[in-house]
């Protein structure tokens, strides 16, 4: 959570639009991962993150904090910005979108590594991103905010409106589906 | 395989929106000025709160005064006495008996006058 955070969407409820900008600052990354992954295309993945922050700052008056971060809010946006948008698209995304320019920083220049650790890790990461988006999707919403954004059960269960053991028992059946998928995408082609 | 897969959810954490895409993001979102949309809607919003709370207060005290004092209509007309229809009847009689006699009299007394005043010429 923003430190500060209840007094800066105080102020803006008060009228003070500029406390948006470092709500929006602090949680567009976090947002955008969360839609990116879902969708699977850098574009839409920025209109959507887009999307929800106008949304959020059109209807902050409808926030209620209940004792949650603004994000748990924001991810509830655009959860149900990424089901609309499915529900409209007429088009699939095609996966192989999917590039190397989607993970501008997902490798760390740091760290030493050969090129071929890296271009190995960069395949495994896409791997397993698109073995995410092949998961239904509430379990694709349980494995982002769970393993990759680090969240508490019961945020997350707050977030998808279910109790903290459904949570646990989708997030169970979510990783065996997800190992399933990568074990099948490392079987050898059959020639 | 799980520590491996538990691994790459974590580095997914390192993906991050291309740069330019905050700005022009940003920009387009602060263009829509909420604080007159919410500004707008609250106050839109009290001022038809206190209307609907002024006509509910006006509609609970009508209810009020109609039940603690009903109509007064009824307690009027059973207030009225029945009217005397002996009274009536002798009043039409004697409008039909002495108004031809007075009027007669009057006649007379108009004759009467014109006579008098001729014989001063």
């Amino acid at each position: 959570m923003l430190t500060g955070e209840q007094e800066l969407i105080r102020r803006l409820k008060g009228g003070e639009g500029e406390c948006f900008a470092k709500l929006y600052d602090h949680y567009l990354p976090q947002i955008y991962r969360f839609v990116f992954l879902k969708v699977g295309n850098k574009q839409e993945a920025e209109d959507l993150t887009h999307e929800v922050f106008l949304s959020a700052w059109q209807n902050i008056e409808n926030f209620n904090d209940r004792g949650f971060p603004f994000s748990s809010w924001l991810y509830r946006i655009a959860r149900n910005q990424v089901i609309d948008h499915y529900r409209t698209k007429k088009e699939a995304v095609p996966l192989d979108e999917v590039n190397e320019d989607s993970f501008p920083t997902a490798l760390p220049t740091q760290s030493v590594q050969t090129v071929e650790q890296r271009l190995d890790q960069l395949a495994d990461l896409n791997k397993v991103k698109e073995a995410i988006k092949q998961l239904p999707e509430e379990q694709q919403t349980i494995i982002i905010l769970r393993f990759v954004e680090d969240l508490k059960p019961a945020e997350v269960a707050a977030i998808v409106n279910k109790s903290d053991g459904a949570i646990r028992v989708i997030q169970h059946r979510a990783i065996k589906n997800l190992k399933t998928i990568l074990n099948s995408q490392h079987e050898p082609p059959i020639i | 395989m799980s520590r491996q897969l538990f691994k790459s959810l974590k580095q997914l954490k390192n993906l991050e929106p291309d740069p330019a895409f905050l700005p022009r993001s940003k920009k387009l979102i602060f263009a829509n000025s909420p604080s007159t949309i919410f500004n707008l809607t609250t106050a839109w919003g009290g001022s038809l709160r206190f209307a609907l709370t002024l006509g509910l207060a006006a509609l609970v005290i009508y209810v009020a005064a109609i039940f603690s004092n009903p109509p007064a209509g009824g307690r009027l007309v059973e207030q009225t006495p029945p009217p005397d229809f002996n009274i009536e009847l002798r009043k039409a009689k004697y409008f039909r008996e002495v108004a031809p006699n007075v009027y007669i009299v009057v006649l007379e007394n108009q004759e009467k006058n014109k006579v008098e005043e001729g014989n001063k010429n």
